[in-house]
């Protein structure tokens, strides 16, 4: 079975794992046509021996690779897993743990052979496999809830989706045999305590530094995320949503899910606050999405937020071209009974500045204008109203 | 914090590193070993039929192994230097020898697991040293031909003659591997097919005092002492082989002459029923007609008894019996 793919969505283009991959395809095939001079150069400074190794073979034997199936291989297996973890770790952590577990798994082989094996110790070992078990390693911790797709066979076209742990696990023990079978003199043309030695540094590495944490949080976001749009059966989701919530109760886009998942039958007190919440939140961080957050809830709740946010609301309302709408936020603003501070002297004027220019009723402007003065008579912006009034008015 | 476990780990590859060169430390002499392996395995490489490119690549390795082997052992790979490669290898507990074989060069270097001299009335009175080999790091070119189902187990070397205990460990390995576990308590249950049978016939007390008796606890201990002493047992054997080699040295037969008769004296002497199974199995390929006239008659003439049934006697009788009428024809 190869697999082809997993059930989780990434956020970022993989920058590093393609750079791996052409890196890969790079030297393989500048090396693939090489004379004898080069081949034997290669061989003794490149590959990595055990019993008579450079430090820097560690290194570059994880980009050489025996032959196009070998590379093919690597390479499959590299973008199926790879992907995913550079975009929940990031490039620059990525490929930092991406050489770790490569030189680890070297470094394990050359000991398990040294041990059990001494007889191997100059066979030299090429690919870029102990690594791309490392990322494996670092896949199983860290994406353990997702599935993978498999493809059943290059000549059967049929995918299955397998839990990522037990097609890990399986993969593992796999290797984990075959390392046997080695220790017990069963020649195999595979370095197999390279995969163990790196899938066992990936794990380690991720128990290290403590992803557990990052992963039981990813999961459920991604549970939420995928159950949570869902016709039915989205109570899982609503669930994971408000556990993280828990631990991290100011993630806007989580509270927009939930207040959407909330109000999807009726209008609730809960999704209220969810959108509320959402929307405050985005204001700071993404105030576009907070606008089209803002239009869902006036379209299910017909209600403002407190005079401090609405006021920008509308703003950026009116700014992306949304005159009625920002004006009737406003008008609501307005005819709530919201304390006379400064932003609902600020909500007057907006209001009445749509009135008069986007809108042109001029009339309901004045309105607007006169009702300011009597609310707020003591305002510096008096005269400035006064003077629109007494221009207005029909002499 | 986390940018600082960052660091740990990478100190934890730089432990992990000094860690695995501790246990992948290889001294100078295993080096020299392996680029000599090497050196001549390509060796014998060129002399199979290969293209001429093939040939001028085989020849570049080969260059650059003796570069190496050059700087490691100060230029004494030379075959006009045997002598001190010998005693580079001598030094180190192994035997390093090369020689012609029909117009090739043939290489023999394995650890040199005992030495002595024997002296015997028979074939004639004859006193020769002998090296029990094993562990071979490197086959003679016959041997690299045939593959792993070769078995020689006497050579003569220019000084000594050589018993390959190499050639039957893996045999009582393999036997005792499969019958440890099935823990045979009666002679039947050793009984699995005829050459499992000649074992056991050969190593009856042996077999008895470990599998059955169960002298020794620990697996491992018990595989080392089966081989150990299933080894004593063909010893003899082995050293009436070495014996007829010694006696032959002089005589200019042709080798795989020379190698039948010193295996019917062999059996003539210190008949063992394993030995003339492998012998009676063994698809040898004998180049000289006197050498193929022998070995088809020890064939045909011990196939008449079953293997089971033969008795050291009617061994050692047929061998003698053979190596009589081969001296008579030549």
């Amino acid at each position: 079975m190869i697999p082809v793919g997993t059930n989780l969505s990434r956020k970022n283009f993989p920058w590093a794992t393609v750079g791996l991959l052409l890196a890969n395809l790079l030297f393989y095939f500048s090396f693939l046509e090489s004379d004898v001079h080069t081949e034997f150069w290669i061989w003794r400074y490149f590959y990595s021996t055990p019993g008579d190794q450079y430090p820097w073979q560690l290194i570059t034997s994880m980009f050489l690779h025996a032959n196009f199936w070998h590379l093919l291989g690597n390479s499959i297996f590299l973008w199926v897993f790879g992907v995913f973890v550079e975009d929940k770790l990031g490039w620059k952590v990525y490929l930092y743990l991406y050489f770790l577990t490569g030189v680890a798994s070297n470094l394990i082989h050359g000991a398990m052979v040294g041990t059990f094996m001494r007889e191997n110790l100059f066979i030299p070992s090429l690919g870029a496999s102990g690594a791309i078990s490392g990322v494996m390693g670092i896949y199983l911790y860290r994406c353990y809830y997702s599935k993978i797709k498999l493809l059943i066979s290059f000549w059967l076209p049929i995918r299955i989706q397998v839990p990522a742990v037990i097609v890990l696990t399986l993969w593992f023990l796999r290797d984990f045999i075959g390392g046997i079978d080695t220790i017990r003199g069963i020649h195999h043309n595979v370095a197999f305590w390279a995969h163990v030695g790196g899938f066992g540094a990936g794990l380690g590495t991720c128990k290290y530094l403590h992803y557990e944490v990052q992963a039981k949080k990813e999961k459920l976001e991604f549970v939420a995320e995928t159950t949570l749009d869902q016709s039915i059966g989205y109570g899982e989701g609503i669930k994971a949503a408000e556990t993280l919530l828990k631990t991290d109760p100011d993630n806007p886009e989580m509270h927009l899910k939930l207040a959407r998942a909330k109000s999807r039958l009726r209008a609730s007190d809960e999704g209220k606050a969810h959108y509320e919440k959402s929307i405050k939140l985005l204001l700071e961080k993404d105030p576009k999405k907070a606008m089209e957050a803002f239009i869902e809830f006036w379209n299910k709740y017909l209600t403002v937020l407190e005079p401090k946010y609405q006021l920008r609301l509308s703003r950026f309302l009116n700014k992306s071209l949304y005159f009625d709408l920002s004006a009737h936020t406003l008008e609501a603003l307005i005819g709530g009974n919201q304390p006379l501070d400064l932003y609902m002297e600020q909500a007057y004027l907006d209001l009445a500045k749509i009135y008069e220019v986007q809108l042109e009723r001029k009339d309901l402007a004045l309105y607007v204008y006169e009702k300011f003065l009597e609310k707020f008579p003591k305002s510096k912006y008096r005269e400035f109203v006064e003077r629109f009034i007494q221009r207005s008015k029909p002499s | 914090m986390i940018s600082s476990r960052y660091a740990h780990l990478f100190l934890g590859l730089m432990i992990l590193f000094g860690i695995s060169s501790i246990i992948t430390h290889t001294t100078p002499f295993d080096k020299t070993t392996e680029n000599l392996k090497r050196f001549c395995y390509v060796d014998y490489v060129m002399k199979m039929p290969l293209f001429s490119q093939n040939t001028r690549e085989l020849d570049y390795y080969r260059e650059k192994y003796k570069e190496k082997l050059d700087v490691l052992i100060n230029g004494v790979l030379d075959n006009d230097k045997k002598e001190e490669v010998q005693a580079y290898f001598m030094e180190n507990g192994f035997l390093y020898d090369s020689w012609q074989e029909n117009e090739r060069h043939s290489y023999l270097l394995a650890k040199i697991i005992e030495k002595g001299v024997h002296q015997g009335g028979a074939p004639d009175e004859v006193r020769f040293d002998y090296l029990i080999l094993g562990e071979k790091k490197i086959v003679p070119f016959s041997e690299y031909l045939e593959g792993r189902g070769a078995r020689v187990f006497v050579s003569a070397g220019e000084k000594a003659i050589y018993l390959h205990k190499d050639s039957l460990e893996p045999i009582l390995r393999w036997y005792f591997e499969s019958l440890w576990d099935t823990e045979p308590k009666e002679s039947y249950h050793f009984h699995g097919d005829s050459f499992s049978y000649s074992l056991y016939r050969d190593l009856q007390g042996i077999c008895e005092g470990i599998f059955v008796k169960r002298y020794y606890m620990d697996r491992r201990r018990a595989k080392e002492t089966f081989v150990e002493e299933g080894f004593k047992v063909f010893l003899p054997c082995l050293l009436g082989m070495g014996a007829r080699m010694a006696a032959d040295r002089n005589n200019n037969f042709p080798p795989d002459y020379q190698y039948l008769r010193a295996c019917l004296t062999g059996l003539s002497l210190n008949p063992n029923h394993t030995m003339f199974y492998i012998l009676k199995r063994a698809r040898i390929n004998a180049s000289s007609p006197i050498a193929r006239k022998g070995w088809k008659a020890f064939s045909q003439r011990l196939q008449l008894t079953y293997p089971d049934q033969i008795t050291l006697e009617q061994i050692s009788e047929m061998s003698q019996d053979i190596f009589r009428s081969l001296e008579e024809s030549r």
